[in-house]
C-alpha cells in the first residue's frame, strides 16, 4: 500500500487519505547521481583518470574520500590500505588545502555533534560546505538540528552498520525521507548500500534528491584486471545510473 | 561506589528519556554491583605494605618512601578488567541488550568479558586480531572455555587496534540488540568516562584504606598507562588532590628512539582513532602505527583522552621504561615479595627504579599492582634465564 501511495504523490498527483505534508508539489524529474571513490585507490593517477570520468559520464556531486588505517564506518570494500601521502597537519590547514584544490564540500562521518559549531566556524571561513550525516538510529531532535545545521544536503544513511553493498534498500528509509522532509527544504542524499539501478528508482520514488554510491563503485575499480577496464566499468555504471534518475 | 550519574546518563542515551525510572535503575544497579563487586570479584583488594621492597628502596640513613601494592592482581580473573566488564554486563541486563561484544588484543579483555557474559548468560563475541591469536593460544581457548565466540580480524595489521576498529563496526550495525564492552578508557564517548567510573572503585578503597593504615593519603600514586583504565581507576579519586602526585608509566619497548614502543603519550602528536581525540602513535601521513612491547596489554596505539588531558594540564606525570626494564622488575617482585606480577604492571614496578632516589623518607607511594603474571610466564621463559 505505502509504495502504490508514494509512488502516486511523485508523479505529482494529490496524495488522498495520507498526511504526507510535501514542501514541493512538484515532482523532482532529476535525482542526483553522486559516487564515492577512495583516493590513491590503486593509485593517484587512476583516481585522476576516474574523476574526469565520472564528472564526464554526468556525476552531479563527486565524494572523495581520504583513506585512514582505522575507518570505523567502512566495511571490507572501501577498508583498502592507505596509499596516499597526507602531510597536512592540523584542521585550519587542512580545509584550507582542500578548498585551494577547488573542493567545495566536506564530509567527516565520526564527527561528533558537540564538534560540528567549532568545524563549521573553520570551513565557512574558506568557504567550504559542510555536510553532516543522519542515520536510522539518530534522534528525532538530533536530526532535526542536523537537518538545520547541515550545508550542501543532508546525507541520509540508509540503515545501521558500515558501508558495503545491499540486496536491497531498507524499508524505513522511506519513512526517513518523509520524516526529514517535514522539517527541511535542503536536499536529502541516501547513501550505504545502493548498488543497483532498481535502488536508484525505488529511492527516487521515495523522495530522495540525490543518491550516493560508493562501495560498488570501488569494487568495480578494484575487480577489473586493469585500471583501464575499471575505468570503463564505472562509466558504464554511472551511465547506467544517470539514465534511470534523470 | 561509582558515579550514578554517569550511568544514568549513559542508559539515558541508550534507551531514551525515562529519568526517574534510570535513576531508580542505577541505584539498584549499585546495589547490585556491590554485591557482585564483593562476592564474585573478591573486592576489596588489599592495600599492602611491601617491606622488602620498601627496604630495597632505602635511600639514607633514615629510610626511604614506603612502597604500597593496591592487589588489584587478587580479582577474580588475576586483574583490574574485571571492574569494568562487570560493570558494563550489568549494565547491559539493565538496559536489555542480550548479545556483548569485545575488543581484545593479549586476550585479558576478552577473557574478562568471556567471564561475566558467562556469570550472566550473555552471548559473547570477541575480536581478537589474527596476528594476535597466534601469539595468544591459551587465552583464545580460556575464552572459547568460557563459552564465548573469538572473531579473527584480518584488516589492517591484525592486531588490537584492528579489532577494536571491528567491533565499533558490529556495534554500529548492530546497536540495537548489542552492547559494546570496550576494554579501555578509550573509544568513543561515554566509554572513557564509563569504565574510568566502574574502575573508580580501586582509588576510592585505596583512599580508605590509606587513612585506616596511617591516618593519610598516599603522596605519589604509580600506574601503568596502555590505554589507561587502572591508572585512571587509581588516579580518578585523587585528581583533585592537589598533595597527591599520580605518575603513569608507559611501555618504550625496544627504546623511545627504537620507533618499536608504545610510549603515546611522550612520542605521540594529538589524533582521532576509535572516536576520541587523544595523543596516538602515527606515521607522517596520519596513519596508525603499530605499537610494540613486551607486554600486550600495553600495546594500544592510542591512550584514554583524559590521560591526554591530565597531561596537558601538568595535573598527572607520564614516563616510560623498556621491555628490558619491564623483566627486571618482574623478577625484582617476584624475588623480594613472592608476588609474580603481570608484564603491564612491571612498567610500574620498574619505575620505582628512577622515582625512589628521588623521593624523601617516609613518603607513601601506592603502586597499583594491576595483574598477576602467570599468564606471562611463556614470554619469560623466553628472555630469561633462571
Amino acid at each position: 500500500m505505502a509504495v502504490g501511495m508514494s509512488h502516486t504523490v511523485a508523479m505529482g498527483q494529490k496524495s488522498h487519505g495520507r498526511d504526507v505534508e510535501r514542501k514541493h508539489t512538484v515532482a523532482k524529474m532529476t535525482v542526483a547521481f553522486i559516487p564515492y571513490l577512495t583516493a590513491g585507490d590503486p593509485s593517484i593517477s587512476v583516481t585522476a583518470q576516474a574523476l574526469r570520468v565520472l564528472d564526464d559520464s554526468g556525476a552531479d556531486i563527486i565524494e572523495l574520500g581520504l583513506p585512514h588505517s582505522n575507518p570505523s564506518l567502512d566495511g571490507p570494500v572501501i577498508q583498502v590500505t592507505p596509499n596516499l601521502e597526507a602531510p597536512i597537519k592540523g584542521i585550519e590547514n587542512f580545509v584550507q588545502a582542500v578548498r585551494s584544490a577547488g573542493v567545495t564540500g566536506l564530509l567527516i562521518p565520526d564527527l561528533p555533534p558537540e564538534e560540528i559549531h567549532k568545524t563549521r566556524i573553520l570551513t565557512e571561513h574558506c568557504g567550504l560546505e559542510l555536510v553532516l550525516l543522519t542515520t536510522p538510529t539518530t534522534s528525532k531532535q538530533q536530526m532535526n538540528y542536523m537537518s538545520q545545521v547541515s550545508q550542501g544536503f543532508i546525507y541520509l544513511v540508509s540503515r545501521n552498520g558500515v558501508t558495503g553493498p545491499s540486496s536491497t534498500i531498507q524499508p524505513q528509509v522511506e519513512n526517513l525521507l518523509q520524516t526529514l522532509r517535514k522539517v527541511t527544504d535542503k536536499p536529502i542524499s541516501v547513501g550505504f548500500g545502493i548498488c543497483k539501478p532498481e535502488h536508484a528508482i525505488q529511492l527516487r520514488r521515495w523522495g530522495a534528491d540525490g543518491v550516493i554510491v560508493g562501495s560498488a563503485l570501488v569494487k568495480k575499480l578494484g575487480e577489473s584486471p586493469s585500471p583501464d577496464e575499471g575505468i570503463s566499468a564505472i562509466r558504464k555504471f554511472t551511465q547506467e545510473f544517470k539514465k534511470v534518475l534523470s | 561506589m561509582f558515579n550514578i550519574g554517569t550511568i544514568a546518563k549513559y542508559a539515558c542515551t541508550s534507551v531514551g528519556d525515562q529519568d526517574s525510572y534510570l535513576l531508580g535503575m542505577s541505584i539498584a544497579l549499585q546495589e547490585e554491583l556491590a554485591g557482585i563487586l564483593k562476592d564474585y570479584v573478591g573486592r576489596e583488594s588489599p592495600l599492602y605494605f611491601a617491606e622488602r621492597l620498601t627496604e630495597h628502596y632505602k635511600n639514607c640513613e633514615e629510610g626511604g618512601p614506603l612502597i604500597y601494592l593496591k592487589r588489584e592482581d587478587l580479582n577474580h580473573t588475576g586483574a583490574h578488567k574485571i571492574n569494568n566488564a562487570i560493570g558494563q554486563a550489568l549494565l547491559a541486563k539493565w538496559i536489555g541488550k542480550k548479545r556483548i561484544i569485545a575488543e581484545t588484543g593479549a586476550g585479558q579483555h576478552g577473557v574478562a568479558t568471556a567471564t561475566v557474559c558467562a556469570r550472566f548468560g550473555l552471548q559473547c563475541i570477541v575480536y581478537m586480531g589474527a596476528q594476535d591469536m597466534e601469539r595468544q593460544a591459551l587465552n583464545v581457548f580460556r575464552m572459547r572455555l568460557l563459552g564465548a565466540e573469538v572473531r579473527p580480524v584480518h584488516s589492517g595489521t591484525a592486531t588490537l587496534k584492528d579489532a577494536t576498529s571491528e567491533a565499533i563496526r558490529d556495534w554500529v550495525t548492530n546497536v540495537e540488540t548489542t552492547h559494546y564492552i570496550l576494554g579501555s578508557v578509550a573509544g568513543p564517548h561515554p566509554y572513557p568516562m564509563l569504565v574510568r567510573d566502574f574502575h573508580a572503585v580501586i582509588g576510592k578503597e585505596t583512599r580508605r584504606q590509606a587513612l585506616e593504615k596511617w591516618g593519610g593519603k598516599p603522596d605519589v600514586l604509580v600506574a601503568c598507562v596502555g590505554g589507561g583504565s587502572n591508572a585512571m581507576g587509581l588516579f580518578h579519586e585523587f585528581v583533585d588532590d592537589d598533595d597527591v602526585r599520580l605518575v603513569g608509566v608507559e611501555a618504550a619497548g625496544f627504546g623511545l628512539d627504537s620507533g618499536k614502543h608504545a610510549a603515546t603519550l611522550t612520542k605521540g602528536e594529538v589524533g582521532v582513532l576509535h572516536g576520541a581525540m587523544s595523543y596516538l602513535l602515527q606515521d607522517d601521513d596520519g596513519q596508525i602505527i603499530e605499537p610494540h612491547s613486551i607486554s600486550a596489554g600495553l600495546d594500544y596505539p592510542g591512550v584514554g583522552p583524559e590521560h591526554s588531558f591530565l597531561k596537558d594540564i601538568g595535573r598527572a606525570e607520564y614516563y616510560s621504561v623498556t621491555d628490558d626494564e619491564a623483566l627486571d622488575a618482574f623478577q625484582r617482585l617476584s624475588k623480594l615479595e613472592g608476588i609474580i606480577p603481570a608484564l603491564e604492571t612491571s612498567h610500574a614496578l620498574a619505575y620505582l627504579e628512577k622515582l625512589c632516589p628521588t623521593l624523601k623518607p617516609g613518603t607513601r607511594v601506592v603502586v597499583n599492582c594491576s595483574g598477576r603474571g602467570d599468564k606471562d610466564v611463556h614470554t619469560a621463559i623466553k628472555h630469561l634465564k633462571l
